[in-house]
């Protein structure tokens, strides 16, 4: 594997030359087309307790908690 | 009342749609109709996950609502979901042991979508590990019928790859076993199996679709769509799946649905069509570069105009793709530890060991390969040089493609510089499947809409795409395009022999 990751950054060096002074680093490719705000939504609780649904997929689970090795001696 | 079931798998979505409405067909004999279809197939290997009980359900009340006057849109229309999409119904494993048997308590909100529309699921669809992957060939799920994990068979030569990541959503609807999927596409990973499976597919605007319930590879690429034979079927798809979901996906575009099947029948007379000097260049294989021509000269007989524009910075798509891509994975994929849904190992002796046998169980090569590179780039000291630069890079990419919509509505080119390779000739080179991805980049790292449409066949008689991409929002001109190219061709209603 570290024969291709390296085969990988190879090809990256392409992009390090790049001059990008003054540029600005895009994060939402749609602000192209104008100033996009993300949205926050209200803090408001609004989904129905599900734990049940939720945790019937989780690998260890007691009395509602998820289990995991011990932490703290 | 005639029935036309041995035909029923040749009908496009359109035209089923009408036969369900006219109740010459039931909803359920539809689905029963592709259930069995699978089951003949089932060595394309396609499917991860079916449950006949429950399609026919969704069907009988289909036929209920077709009954009693209350059919959606989609009423009764069957298709099947990439497995990235999660569903309550059904398994979502997104190709990885990670999530081998996982069921996600919620549905994403393009099933929701689809189902609230009428359209039935007939199962869940295989595809590469997390969506990375250009082959289908990443898989780490065995698809039904196969006792092990396997590469997804394309049906046009069953040696080749369909591509990827949708691999089995492409291989799926060319083999006729239902009429159209859902497909996910991050860096070309709906247009390019599209392409190699001769069927069509469109990436919307980035936004346009919810993202809630698609399991995450890279959230600011990320983009559902729809595959589908015909431009027509993909629209009438693409308008349901579309629309804002405000409370669900921050990222999602506050603008109404549209109805992108409303301009398909008007001409494009006068459309200029940019052709990027950087898409025609000496990469390109000689079969795919005949086929593309031709399709520019029907194009030009339907009154287009060639437009040369110049996508200066189209190879520097590939590094800047593969390190934004798989800094977000790397984020992404970080939930998956062990704890509150998904593999656990077995055996561990703390807290960090289980985190790390976890991982290193669960994930597949490609996987764990992009989490590596994305952890790097990501890292302190790395971080300017690689992700912000690759960032800056993404900016003035999207702005090169602004200067080539001054000159042009929309522009074309190849969807990959080859038709489908052969299963395992390129298993072993992830850098060769990354170089393979370059037409395909430019538009996802942009967030632009883009489709394949098939224009033609290759060697080894594999399909070879045509790919439009438009400026924002104009996906209804992408599928008028293909659509009035598909009314004076029939490359989209050919089928692969045997199916």
């Amino acid at each position: 594997m570290l024969v291709q990751l390296n085969a990988f950054f190879d090809i990256v060096q392409t992009m390090r030359a790049v001059d990008t002074t003054g540029i600005k680093p895009l994060a939402h490719p749609f602000e192209t087309n104008g100033d996009i705000a993300l949205r926050l939504r209200d803090d408001v609780a609004s989904e129905p307790d599900n734990r049940q649904a939720n945790q019937r997929s989780a690998p260890s689970v007691e009395a509602g908690l998820f289990l995991v090795p011990r932490v703290i001696e | 009342m005639t029935r036309p079931d041995s035909d029923l798998h040749d009908l496009s979505l359109v035209q089923l749609a009408e036969q369900l409405r006219q109740r010459t067909v039931s909803a359920q004999e539809t689905a029963q109709h592709f259930l069995a279809r699978a089951k003949t197939h089932e060595a394309l290997g396609v499917y991860l996950a079916r449950d006949e009980a429950v399609t026919l359900a969704q069907a009988k009340a289909a036929d209920a609502r077709l009954a009693n006057g209350n059919a959606g849109a989609l009423e009764g229309l069957p298709l099947a979901h990439k497995d990235i999409f999660v569903t309550r119904d059904f398994p979502s494993t997104a190709g990885s042991r990670m999530l081998a048997g996982y069921r996600s308590p919620f549905d994403a909100t393009v099933v929701t979508r689809l189902a609230d529309q009428g359209a039935v699921t007939l199962g869940k669809l295989n595809c590469d590990e997390f969506a990375m992957g250009s082959a289908n060939e990443n898989s780490a799920i065995a698809a039904i019928g196969h006792g092990k994990p396997e590469p997804v068979h394309n049906p046009w030569n069953t040696a080749h790859i369909p591509g990827g990541s949708s691999g089995a959503s492409a291989a799926a609807v060319a083999a006729r076993l239902m009429p159209a999927s859902t497909g996910t596409d991050t860096g070309g990973s709906i247009r390019q199996p599209a392409s190699f499976c001769g069927i069509t597919g469109i990436k919307p605007t980035y936004g346009r679709a919810s993202r809630y319930g698609m399991i995450a590879f890279a959230s600011s690429l990320d983009q559902a769509g729809p595959m589908a034979r015909s431009a027509e079927d993909c629209a009438l798809l693409l308008s349901h799946l579309c629309g804002p979901d405000p409370d669900r996906d921050s990222t999602s575009l506050d603008i109404a649905q549209e109805d992108f099947s409303r301009t398909l029948g008007d001409s494009i007379r006068g459309l200029r069509i940019g052709l990027p000097t950087e898409f025609f260049g000496d990469g390109v294989a000689n079969d795919v570069r005949a086929a593309i021509d031709a399709a520019l000269h029907e194009y030009e007989k339907l009154g287009a105009v060639r437009v040369p524009v110049s996508l200066p910075r189209t190879e520097l798509s590939i590094p800047v793709y593969y390190i934004i891509a798989p800094a977000e994975a790397s984020s992404n994929l970080s939930r998956f530890d062990g704890v509150k849904f998904g593999h656990r190992a077995a055996h561990y002796t703390d807290l960090a060991d289980m985190y790390r046998k976890t991982r290193s169980e669960g994930f597949g090569h490609e996987v764990r390969r992009r989490i590596m590179i994305g952890t790097y780039v990501l890292s302190h000291g790395y971080y300017d040089a690689y992700y912000l630069q690759a960032q800056k890079i993404r900016r003035m990419l999207s702005d090169d493609f602004q200067q080539a919509f001054k000159a042009c509505d929309v522009i074309a080119g190849p969807v990959a510089p080859t038709v489908a390779w052969r299963i395992g000739e390129k298993s072993d080179d992830p850098l060769a499947n990354y170089l393979a991805d370059i037409f395909t980049l430019p538009a996802s790292l942009a967030g632009l809409p883009a489709m394949s449409l098939p224009v033609g066949f290759g060697s080894n008689g594999l399909p070879i795409g045509l790919q439009l991409m438009g400026n924002y929002l104009q996906e209804a001109q992408l599928l008028q395009l293909a659509h009035q190219f598909q009314q004076v061709t029939d490359f989209h209603t050919r089928k692969p022999q045997g199916y």
